[in-house]
């Protein structure tokens, strides 16, 4: 192959190119010769990228198919475990809330010698109101014992098995607690009436019931301790023909949606006759 | 008057007590610890009796009275009612639907609606007399009126569903056994 006559032209053209090149950038910048071809370059460059993101993206994605699909299964997984903390951390946190709850009450009554007991079943029908607790005879639950929350009266123990025992809310029909008005100190019973209300009885005429009395238990009988909250007036009925008045109770406790309960262990109440 | 459907084979029976067994059990103990929630016409629907009526409905009233005690069993633990009342009272409102099989309107579409209206009657009656009867207070007009007629109204609207899927699983393990 024959070289070019103007080879020699070329180099020493290509020589002082670079010089030039050089003094430019010795000057300082701008070096008007990087300036200019810059102008040129740059968008070519930008131009030629952008239309190769995609194929590179493609070619790099199949390169880790395998890696992402590997990846993806783990975060999934990663994923799930996650949310099931979550909600155990969110269940953690309503448990502690409550156990708090009955800490600050037991230190509050610390005449009081309570048992926490968790609420694991209820009674399937309509016609009785009873839950079932998970502690029993072992524990040292006996028939009688008040059931109680840090808001107020729950019922009493029914039934006690070994491991588990009934509980008759207050809102049983057969449920009678004695019970007086904290502002006047009239006394009556309450009784459970078919559903989630409670009625108190045999309040005397000449007394005054207005809505919203707290209507506490008075200790006679023996079958609770003096005291303890059963809920508020929500409504009076007064007849002038009758010997008493009567009032709808609206219970301390939201007793539908219990989960934990305390049941005092240190108060005898008076034998209760079998069922 | 109970007999089994005819042409009901010995095996179509196990089957059914097989896959009943199972389901029995899950719905008692659904009656019992998750129903609380579900209010209906402001009473818990007792799903139990729906689902053991439609199964003396569609299987017959032997197979439905033995697992009617088995799943009331269940039940009577979580009751605080003296023990064999739900018993007691799920057997007469099941007889109520063994009735079904051999009246006038047998194959009728509504004959469901009319067992679960009277078989809900009958069981709220049968277990307020027993609750009566062993001391337990149970005023009665107040009871039919807050308790037994809300829960036959919310039986009544739920038997379709209950029944309908009942119906399709029964169906789908014994075709020649369930009436269409």
């Amino acid at each position: 192959m024959k070289a070019p006559r103007q080879w020699p032209l070329i180099i020493i053209l290509g020589l002082l190119l670079v010089l030039v090149w050089l003094v430019f950038d010795s000057l300082g910048p701008p070096n008007p010769l990087r300036d200019s071809l810059s102008r040129i370059i740059s968008p070519l460059q930008l131009a030629t990228k952008r239309a190769w993101e995609p194929v590179s993206g493609l070619f790099a994605g199949l390169r880790r198919a395998s890696d992402l699909r590997r990846e993806n299964e783990a975060l999934h997984t990663e994923v799930a475990q996650l949310r099931n903390q979550v909600i155990l951390l969110h269940e953690a946190q309503i448990e502690n809330e409550n156990l708090r709850r009955q800490l600050g009450f037991k230190s509050a009554v610390p005449n009081y010698q309570l048992l926490s007991a968790e609420v694991i079943g209820r009674d399937p029908g309509n016609y009785l109101q009873y839950l079932t607790i998970d502690r029993g005879a072992e524990d040292g639950l006996r028939r009688g014992m008040p059931v109680l929350t840090d808001a107020g009266l729950v019922g009493r123990i029914s039934q006690v098995s070994r491991n588990a025992s009934q509980v008759m809310l207050l809102t049983d029909p057969s449920s009678s607690v004695s019970a007086f008005i904290q502002r006047s100190r009239a006394t009556g019973i309450v009784q459970g009436y078919l559903g989630s209300e409670l009625i108190m009885r045999y309040i005397p005429q000449a007394e005054t019931v207005v809505v919203g009395d707290v209507i506490l238990t008075s200790g006679l009988g023996g079958y609770f301790p003096k005291r303890l909250v059963i809920g508020q007036v929500v409504e009076v009925r007064r007849e002038d023909v009758e010997m008493f008045q009567e009032a709808t109770i609206a219970p301390a406790v939201d007793l539908r949606d219990l989960e934990s309960v305390m049941v005092l262990l240190n108060f005898d109440p008076i034998e209760l006759p079998e069922e | 008057m109970f007999s089994e459907k005819e042409g009901r084979s010995a095996r179509g029976v196990a089957i059914g007590l097989y896959l009943g067994l199972p389901l029995v059990l899950l719905v008692a103990l659904a009656q019992a610890a998750l129903v609380n929630d579900i209010r209906f016409l402001g009473v818990k629907p007792n799903l139990f009796l729906l689902f053991i009526v439609s199964w003396v409905l569609l299987c017959g009233f032997r197979q439905g009275l033995l697992l009617g005690m088995i799943g009331g069993i269940v039940l009577e633990v979580n009751s605080g009612a003296p023990f064999g009342s739900t018993l007691l009272a799920l057997a007469v409102a099941m007889g109520v639907a063994g009735l079904g099989e051999i009246n006038a309107f047998r194959g009728a579409w509504f004959l469901k609606y009319l067992v679960i209206l009277g078989g809900t009657l009958v069981y709220g009656l049968v277990f307020v007399a027993l609750l009566g009867a062993t001391g337990h207070r149970a005023p009665f007009g107040a009871t039919l009126a807050r308790i037994i007629l809300p829960e036959m109204v919310a039986h009544l609207l739920l038997m379709a569903p209950v029944y309908g899927a009942l119906h399709e699983i029964t169906r789908y393990l014994e075709p020649k056994a369930v009436e269409p």
